[in-house]
């Protein structure tokens, strides 16, 4: 599963990356997404994309395409 | 102070997040004591400020034992140093660094930082904590752990946090962390103060004696690979060694050198990976996210939250259908405020900057004598300079006013996350639209406002297309011409020259991407904070920071250009020899116009009308100034009164047009949103009517149609103002801004050839020659894009 996968008000669970470029997974780690941190997908942008989550208390945006490197496990509410 | 008492000089860097309230922090314990500069290399801005101050025995006694103990009756624990001793006077300097969520170096931001706390060796490291986003701040303060300095934590936003019903257990927080730390509100001065207070206490008792915060351990595969890189280093602290070992494995490379990396760190990272199963990198941060967790789990207590006002605001704000027209409003207040409000200043500041600067100074010279040329290159030039320089600044202050209101809001994270996808087509990032935007107003204040993108190959790309859209000083020259030439249809004609501008960017902005600044490509992370209301000390003294800072750096820059170029202006060439002063149809500067006509024939600029050419010379000073010079020129042609006067210090067409300046930026950009078709109608008096009447019948003979179009195709895109490529050239060094110099002049030559021969006269040979300097122009760029590419390669 990917963060595109997700409707808005969805959760999910980080359960690994992809191989990407480092410096991305780095940004990505330093803001926490760590594996098993839970996500909520907040809201998609007008044009569909990037799109803005929830996660350890603050709102980060990011790109579908480029997130996709982040692997997801639903969880179940 | 006594003087038997040595004075200790500390060095404080203050780390944190963005938005974690650290500039707060910073200002509050700076005050006005601050410099504004650039980090070495880059365009970074680098704070620093100092303060001082001695002990004084106070009734809470140990430092940093919190704010939340209030002096009461009950027995205190004593001074816990000898009041016989003198209290030595203590001066700290503070340094700002850019706010940063890792050390992983990925971003110009961390480099800075990084390279700060590796190479300067701060005394002591204040670390500001957000305590509305706990974890996510623990995670520098993890990296900054390894460090092995003193650290202090100081805990900011605890109101916000309590709005999310996050309650800190301060005191088990300290005990966790082992590290002195201080809940303060940046805001208060009180608070502040006893921050002061703590840290001159803190660094009189000796900051050895502050406890260490315990770096984090990792799984024992991690260990020996960190021990394997630590052991090339030679750096005589234990935990520096360790800490860039640590760096080098999460993949800041540039730390070791190429051989180290290959016989050390590749193979420590392979069998550590193969050990883990895993990145070695995700190990890391996963590592460090856990042992946060135990430090918090204890000690940080999470409510159930209700609905956040920021999430009813962004439910309106960055709403699918609504965001963009809210977007939209924004970036017109924006636009309407910085040319407007900050326009209706520029007369003043004009006449004020030409009094004192160019006649006063003048005069002040006559009156000592000074000989008549060192009069005009002292008052004319560097004077003249300096009152371009104030032209500026009601403009650039009230637009880094609103930029600041925008980005102190947090409204400046939701316009990229709204405009990110759009912007995306030319491989950019959302925010680079703001100052696009400005661009239309001014290009220097576009330019100034680049500093808001992270990351500098956005930046360069932005300020390689701001030139493009048409700026307001450009839309006098299009109105004459084209109502001069084209009659009842220059409306439509200033538009299509308006369109064409953003699509040229947008062309630019695409060949940009596939060569210059080719390879590198930005990733898109960011935090959208809470909103706040806007603070406005905060942002008045960062507007204020801001200006001064473009007064000091750009504003010598164009002092110095201005001033060439006004002095080359004031040589007056004649039958009967060259002298200094006076009409300036006959100055150095248009006897080299005219002596490079024949350059522009091909793009329908005949020998005969050789004042469209002095007129683009005049332009290179400030677009509208081609204006003044046609006017005066055909004026004088046709045997009209010439307007140019001779002698003192307002003798040349270009101080009488800077006049105007002010005057036709504001009208001429205000009327923008109103239509432009309404602001070509704009008209003088009765006798400059028939004047204009005159000049455009001159006009009509000079130029054809396919030449006047060429003629403001040609203005709307060549060599950017000489005021502005001073901007450029500060903040992207000189090679870069002078190839955007080169790569606009030279496509605009091209672009304005084609248009010609195209609708004029048709010679294909010209055809052929101009599209194929657009191609080498294209191969040219590819080429020094290829060269450039590790400089850019950042993220």
């Amino acid at each position: 599963m990917r963060i595109s996968d997700l409707q808005p008000g969805e959760r999910a669970r980080v359960s690994g990356y992809d191989t990407s470029s480092a410096a991305y997974r780095s940004k990505l780690l330093a803001m926490g997404l760590t594996r098993g941190v839970e996500l909520r997908l907040c809201r998609v942008a007008p044009l569909g994309d990037p799109v803005e989550i929830e996660l350890r208390g603050f709102r980060l945006t990011l790109r579908k395409d480029e997130a996709a490197v982040l692997r997801l496990t639903p969880v179940n509410e | 102070m006594s003087s038997s008492v040595a004075s200790r000089h500390i060095t404080v860097a203050v780390a944190g997040n963005p938005n974690c309230g650290k500039t707060t922090v910073f200002n509050g314990l700076t005050g006005g004591r601050q410099q504004i500069g650039n980090w070495p290399g880059v365009t970074v801005e680098k704070k620093e400020g100092r303060f001082s101050g001695s002990p004084v025995a106070r009734i809470l006694a140990v430092p940093f034992s919190g704010l939340e103990e209030e002096p009461t009756s009950t027995v205190h624990t004593g001074d816990v140093w000898d009041r016989s001793t003198p209290r030595a006077h203590v001066e700290f300097r503070v340094v700002d660094l850019p706010g940063i969520y890792s050390l992983s170096a990925t971003s110009e931001d961390e480099i800075v930082a990084r390279d700060y706390l590796v190479g300067d060796e701060p005394d002591l490291i204040v670390d500001v904590i957000d305590a509305s986003n706990i974890e996510r701040n623990l995670y520098l303060t993890m990296q900054l752990a390894e460090l092995g300095l003193p650290i202090v934590a100081v805990m900011t936003m605890t109101d916000i946090a309590e709005k999310k019903s996050i309650h800190i257990d301060l005191e088990r927080l300290r005990d966790e962390l082992g590290i002195p730390i201080i809940a303060i509100n940046a805001l208060d001065r009180g608070d502040v103060e006893r921050l002061k207070a703590d840290l001159i206490d803190t660094a009189h008792h000796g900051l050895d004696a502050i406890g260490r915060l315990a770096p984090p351990s990792y799984p024992s595969a991690i260990e020996s690979a960190v021990e394997r890189v630590a052991g090339t280093f030679s750096d005589p602290h234990a935990a520096r060694r360790r800490w860039k070992a640590i760096r080098v494995l999460e993949g800041d490379t540039a730390l070791a050198d190429a051989q180290t990396i290959d016989t050390v760190v590749t193979p420590a990272v392979r069998d550590a990976e193969a050990a883990l199963g895993e990145e070695i990198d995700i190990v890391f941060a996963d590592s460090r996210y856990q042992i946060i967790q135990k430090i918090t789990a204890g000690c940080v207590r999470r409510g159930s939250v209700r609905e956040s006002i920021t999430e009813r605001i962004d439910r309106l704000v960055i709403h699918r259908v609504f965001g963009f027209p809210v977007f939209l409003a924004a970036m017109f207040l924006v636009f309407w405020f910085t040319i407007s409000v900050g326009g209706a200043f520029i007369d003043f500041f004009d006449i004020l900057g030409g009094g004192v600067f160019v006649d006063g100074f003048a005069m002040l010279l006559d009156r000592l004598g000074s000989p008549d040329w060192l009069t005009v290159v002292l008052a004319d030039g560097m004077g003249g300079g300096l009152q371009t320089v104030a032209t500026f600044v009601p403009v650039i202050f009230s637009m880094f006013f609103a930029l600041a209101v925008l980005e102190d809001s947090g409204y400046m994270a939701r316009a990229a996350f709204v405009m990110d996808r759009l912007m995306r087509i030319i491989g950019l990032p959302g925010k680079s639209f703001v100052p696009m935007l400005l661009g239309f107003g001014c290009t220097i204040p576009a330019v100034m406002a680049t500093k808001t993108l992270e990351s500098r190959r956005d930046r360069l790309m932005t300020i390689f297309m701001t030139p493009l859209m048409s700026c307001g000083a450009r839309l006098p020259v299009y109105a004459l011409i084209a109502t001069a030439i084209f009659g009842s249809t220059a409306g439509v004609v200033v538009f299509s020259i308006y369109l064409i501008g953003i699509l040229l960017a947008v062309v630019t902005g695409l060949i940009m991407k596939r060569t210059l600044f080719a390879g590198a490509t930005s990733h898109f992370v960011l935090e959208l904070p809470p909103y706040h209301a806007p603070r406005i000390g905060q942002i008045l003294g960062a507007s204020w920071r801001r200006l001064l800072a473009f007064l000091q750096r750009a504003g010598t820059t164009i002092v110095i250009m201005v001033g060439i170029l006004g002095f080359i202006n004031a040589i007056i060439i004649t039958e009967d020899g060259i002298r200094f002063g006076g009409d300036s149809s006959q100055s150095a500067l248009a006897y080299a116009g005219r002596a490079i006509t024949p350059i522009f024939a091909p793009m329908g600029i005949e020998p005969d009308n050789w004042p469209a050419s002095v007129a683009i010379f005049a332009g290179l000073f400030a677009k509208e100034a081609a204006v003044g010079t046609l006017n005066s020129i055909y004026l004088q042609e046709i045997g009209g009164h010439a307007t140019a006067q001779p002698g003192g210090g307002d003798d040349s067409s270009v101080v009488g047009s800077r006049f105007a300046f002010g005057e036709i930026l504001s009208r001429s950009v205000s009327t923008i949103p109103e239509g432009l078709a309404a602001a070509v109608g704009l008209d003088g008096d009765g006798t400059r009517r028939s004047e204009e009447a005159r000049t455009f019948a001159v006009m009509r003979e000079r130029f054809s149609r396919a030449g006047a179009y060429a003629f403001l195709l040609f203005v709307l895109v060549y060599f950017p103002c000489i005021s502005a490529l001073g901007v450029v050239i500060r903040e992207i060094g000189p090679g870069y801004g002078w190839l955007l110099a080169a790569y606009l002049t030279i496509s605009a030559w091209a672009l304005s050839t084609i248009v010609f021969q195209v609708f004029g006269p048709g010679e294909i040979v010209w055809i052929g020659v101009a599209v194929g300097i657009l191609l080498l122009e294209y191969i040219g760029l590819k080429r020094i894009g290829a060269v450039n590419d590790g400089t850019l390669r950042e993220s």
